[in-house]
């Protein structure tokens, strides 16, 4: 990564909320975030920019996170990329079949903001 | 108007609790006949599908049949009758069954590998009727006139909710295996919102099936397992105007006597809600007329 280049997140999830709140809270703090309001146009989204940093919903319309999750992993060209699922779910299982794909991190909703900031910096580093 | 009944051939959650204190309500799990004129549709595969296979025969009288089954997932309490459905192994017959993609696997390699060599002598590929597979996500879909709407529940792993949208504006939705997000969870912004799209999925319905598994007292040891207080479900039903509402998933340990007393205290619930819905315990063997 360097320097010039501002650190790349995309955000998946249908609430309109979220996106908006993870969207300002990031971009303020320096980050460049893209959002997607499903799994597929999210994949689509990914495949284009080859984010740094995929923040990504379980319980979209469409396809499940954790479908888009393994796809993403599939795919070699997003192998650098990092995966962090953002869910109401806090299951154990959950957590355990996120890693299980190739998740990064899971932090379960609803949260404070400053613990989303902590894990994304520690997955990709500061703005 | 087509006829659409509903009839509940298995009614439990999470294991068989066959045995004299649950003679009434049946100790079959999870499995529901939806029949539309003469089509099948069935919810889930648990051990009350073996019963509604014989029946089916008897019906068909020798006639082929076709049949549509929609999984909610792959936990065994709704797939493990699959394997004694006699239909599927007589070469005249057509069933479609439509699930999602579990975790990491197909739903069709999950459901195939419980009738593998180690499990079951016959294998799936074994079964002589025409058997497709159709892996959906929450997109809808149509089956002939009938609309098919799927959510995704609060459940650990990947789970399905259905509604079907008939004729004459009458629909059935089947949730089970969902735990209230705002119980789970919290009460919160999110929660609230997640807990409206749930009811919006069961808006208006005719009849809603709903996991209602435990009781308040339960829930305090097993919050997190991904199943709703009935109480839950009954402010769900009320809340999203529901003309039927059947309680159903019921926990393995709950007797007959125990269900009639929540079948009445639920519905003196509703009822003071100001909801004109009828809500009652889903009892096996019952057919109900829509």
């Amino acid at each position: 990564m360097t320097s010039s280049k501002k650190i790349q997140v995309l955000v998946i999830d249908d609430d309109e909320a979220m996106i908006e709140l993870l969207e300002g809270c990031l971009s303020k703090i320096g980050y460049e975030v893209t959002t997607a309001p499903d799994g597929l146009k999210g994949i689509n989204a990914a495949e284009k920019m080859k984010p740094d940093l995929v923040i990504l919903d379980l319980l979209m319309p469409g396809m499940h996170g954790f479908d888009v999750c393994q796809k993403m992993r599939e795919n070699p060209n997003l192998l650098d990329t990092k995966i962090l699922i953002s869910s109401g779910k806090g299951y154990a299982v959950d957590v355990k079949a996120a890693k299980l794909l190739g998740a990064d991190d899971y932090i379960v909703k609803p949260y404070e903001i400053q613990i989303l900031f902590d894990q994304v910096e520690a997955l990709v580093g500061k703005p | 108007m087509t006829p659409l009944s509903v009839r509940f051939w298995g009614t439990r959650g999470s294991i068989p609790a066959p045995g004299r204190s649950t003679l009434k309500y049946g100790g079959n799990t999870s499995c529901v006949e939806v029949r539309f004129g003469d089509e099948v549709f069935i919810f889930d595969s648990g051990t009350g599908i073996r019963e509604l296979g014989l029946d089916l025969i008897k019906r068909a009288d020798g006639a082929a049949q076709r049949g549509h089954v929609f999984i909610g997932h792959t936990h065994w309490d709704h797939i493990q009758g699959f394997p004694f459905f006699v239909p599927a192994y007589l070469p005249k017959n057509k069933y479609t069954i439509h699930s999602v993609k579990s975790i990491g696997e197909s739903f069709e390699t999950i459901f195939r590998r419980q009738m593998g060599i180690n499990y079951f002598p016959v294998e799936v590929g074994d079964m002589s009727s025409q058997l497709d597979f159709n892996h959906i996500d929450t997109s809808p879909f149509e089956i002939g006139d009938v609309k098919v709407k799927t959510s995704f529940t609060n459940h650990p792993g990947v789970n399905l909710a259905y509604r079907l949208d008939f004729e004459g504006s009458r629909s059935v939705v089947y949730l089970t295996d969902h735990e209230n997000h705002a119980s789970f969870s919290g009460d919160s912004e999110l929660a609230r919102r997640q807990d409206r799209a749930i009811e919006d999925f069961c808006r208006g319905a005719d009849l809603v099936i709903v996991d209602s598994q435990y009781t308040e007292e339960e829930y305090e040891l097993k919050k997190g397992w991904g199943h709703s207080r009935w109480k839950d479900s009954v402010a769900l039903g009320v809340a999203a105007e529901v003309k039927n509402l059947a309680l159903f998933h019921h926990d393995p340990t709950r007797t007959d006597d125990a269900l009639d007393a929540i079948s009445s205290e639920a519905q003196k619930i509703a009822t003071a809600a100001g909801s004109s819905a009828k809500v009652f315990c889903a009892q096996e063997s019952k057919e109900h007329v829509l």
